[in-house]
């Protein structure tokens, strides 16, 4: 009887500590009016926070693109977590749905709080393959619009990623369809700590067969506007185009 | 956040575009109206400048890696290995195909790719880093599209600079790249356990260290000395010598605080990856203690 209530206490203390520790770890800090904003990496869902616009499309033949162009300003950043891995980027995305995806753009928090650096990712064969993101050390100006292509020219088939001048990166030939299917530009935050982020953009999605800049809208469809709870969003009233944004994490630095 | 708010939120955003100066919003106008297409308009985004000065132990490598490998949800993988080499090899190696590295081999880049060749370009490839590869769980905090889930797999690799530890690629997936080209290949962390030179560096930095803070000496110090690079060099070492033990950066007040085991030390403050504060403040660091120091750097 005896060894019988102290495993049933053995069991009641094991209990207790479980939900303890289940309390700890979802404990983690997070931001936005319903914590929605987080950087998790303990389950596969993504918690990060959007403030973004979206030219979904149906696909070749009817509706698809050869690339985007984007000019991201940011005007201010702050990431109070970088040193426990929280980011923010002001990007664009080239998806290939369902196979994968190519971003380019600028991200704060990656080395430390405020420094604003280049960066391009992409999926590898596929995101159950792989990831690959590179970043330069080099950084770009604050309140200055940055200049990122993404694009598969002419004869098609090799995406490439532009910064400015130069190409900074040439996938292989076929890794990627020739037409993209979705764009997607503007704030991504994946952070815990509430970041500090101001700035807009202006984009275009390059139209087959000349690759003529338009801007993010076809015969059909136009982009919607994408805001995560937490965040600010407004049409960038300078170029009040389908696809161009200024968004804000809406509380001020302290 | 109420309406309110967020105008003077905007308010905020458009005083601050004000006072920046004009931007070339016309031209970017232009060309859009246009339907202009590609190539881009010259700009100069490629900036690098490389860095020198001290180059991270393999200690201090195995501290940056798992810092890594505990922020992508695996604290203790089962293998870590690290290999030196170049940027273009490194990234060659993460990325077979790539234009980047296929340039530095001085083969024709795949499939017609090219980086425009400038003499940042060629420093930037030629850049001495550490390529790390990792294995374990991992789920890595990197910016995905809305909707699609953090990428994971079993192998994290990372190309850091070999001078600041900045972790210029990451790859997160199923496949182990080859690193048997690059050169000797250094294993930090086998079958789970450190290493035993990495666990040395390991043991000896948990207990005692330094700490402190940039000393402000003119107004523009004060703005500036966040983010500063703080070195560590033996001083009772080889003269001369100039082997990097530790370093980290300071915070937004300019503190910093690094774990290292008992001894003496320059205390060294760099701005940039070339351009250091004199004279470098000196510590003598006991066992179980952090020592406190102030070393300066006047600025004009």
């Amino acid at each position: 009887m005896k060894s019988r209530r102290c495993v049933q206490a053995l069991i009641a203390l094991a209990m207790v500590t479980w939900a303890c520790l289940g309390l700890a770890s979802t404990a983690s800090a997070r931001w936005g009016p319903h914590e929605n904003c987080s950087a998790v990496v303990n389950e596969q869902t993504n918690h990060h926070c959007y403030a973004l616009e979206d030219l979904v499309m149906s696909g070749y033949p009817r509706e698809y693109v050869s690339g985007s162009v984007a000019y991201m300003d940011t005007t201010s950043m702050n990431v109070p977590g970088w040193a426990r891995g929280d980011f923010v980027t002001n990007e664009v995305w080239v998806s290939f749905n369902p196979g994968g995806w190519i971003e380019s753009g600028q991200i704060g928090g990656s080395y430390d709080c405020c420094s604003v650096h280049p960066f391009f990712a992409a999926t590898t064969g596929g995101i159950e393959h792989g990831f690959y993101f590179y970043e330069s050390p080099s950084t770009v100006p604050l309140n200055s619009y940055n200049h990122y292509v993404i694009y598969d020219p002419q004869p098609r088939g090799t995406w490439r990623v532009y910064w400015g001048c130069c190409e900074v990166k040439a996938y292989a030939y076929h890794e990627f369809p020739s037409w993209s299917n979705e764009l997607q530009a503007g704030f991504e935050g994946g952070a815990n700590e509430q970041p500090y982020n101001w700035g807009r953009d202006e984009v275009a999605s390059l139209v087959p067969p000349s690759d003529a800049w338009a801007p993010y809208e076809t015969l059909y469809h136009h982009s919607v506007s994408v805001r995560s709870p937490g965040m600010c969003l407004e049409r960038n009233y300078e170029a009040p185009a389908w696809g161009n944004l200024l968004w804000a994490t809406c509380q001020a630095p302290n | 956040m109420s309406k309110k708010r967020w105008i003077q939120a905007a308010v905020l955003v458009s005083a601050a575009v004000a006072l920046a100066g004009p931007v070339a919003l016309q031209s970017v106008g232009a060309q859009a109206a246009a339907g202009s297409g590609a190539p881009p308009a010259p700009e100069g985004l490629i900036n690098y400048v490389p860095p020198s000065g001290p180059v991270l132990t393999s200690g201090a490598v195995a501290q940056i890696a798992l810092r890594y490998a505990g922020q992508a949800g695996d604290a203790t993988p089962t293998e870590v290995t690290e290999s030196s080499s170049t940027f273009a090899a490194a990234q060659g190696a993460l990325e077979p195909g790539s234009p980047i590295g296929a340039q530095a081999t001085g083969a024709p880049p795949a499939a017609g790719g090219t980086v425009q060749g400038s003499a940042a370009t060629s420093a930037w490839l030629a850049s001495a880093t550490d390529l790390v590869v990792m294995h374990g769980n991992f789920t890595v905090n990197l910016p995905v599209p809305k909707g699609d889930a953090l990428p994971s797999g079993n192998v994290y690799a990372l190309i850091l600079d070999a001078h600041t530890g900045f972790p210029e690629g990451r790859y997160v997936g199923h496949r182990a790249p080859a690193v048997g080209a690059l050169g000797p290949v250094t294993a930090l962390v086998s079958s789970g356990s450190l290493v035993a030179s990495t666990a040395a560096a390991h043991a000896a930095a948990v207990h005692s260290g330094i700490l402190g803070r940039v000393r402000p000496e003119s107004a523009r110090g004060e703005a500036a000395r966040r983010g500063w690079r703080i070195v560590l060099v033996r001083a009772d070492g080889p003269r001369g010598s100039t082997r990097q033990l530790a370093s980290t950066r300071t915070d937004q007040a300019g503190r910093f605080s690094i774990k290292i085991k008992p001894g003496r030390y320059f205390v060294e403050v760099w701005l940039t990856g070339t351009l250091r504060c004199l004279p470098r403040a000196i510590a003598t660091v006991h066992a179980r203690r952090m020592t406190r120091v102030e070393p300066g750097c006047p600025l004009p």
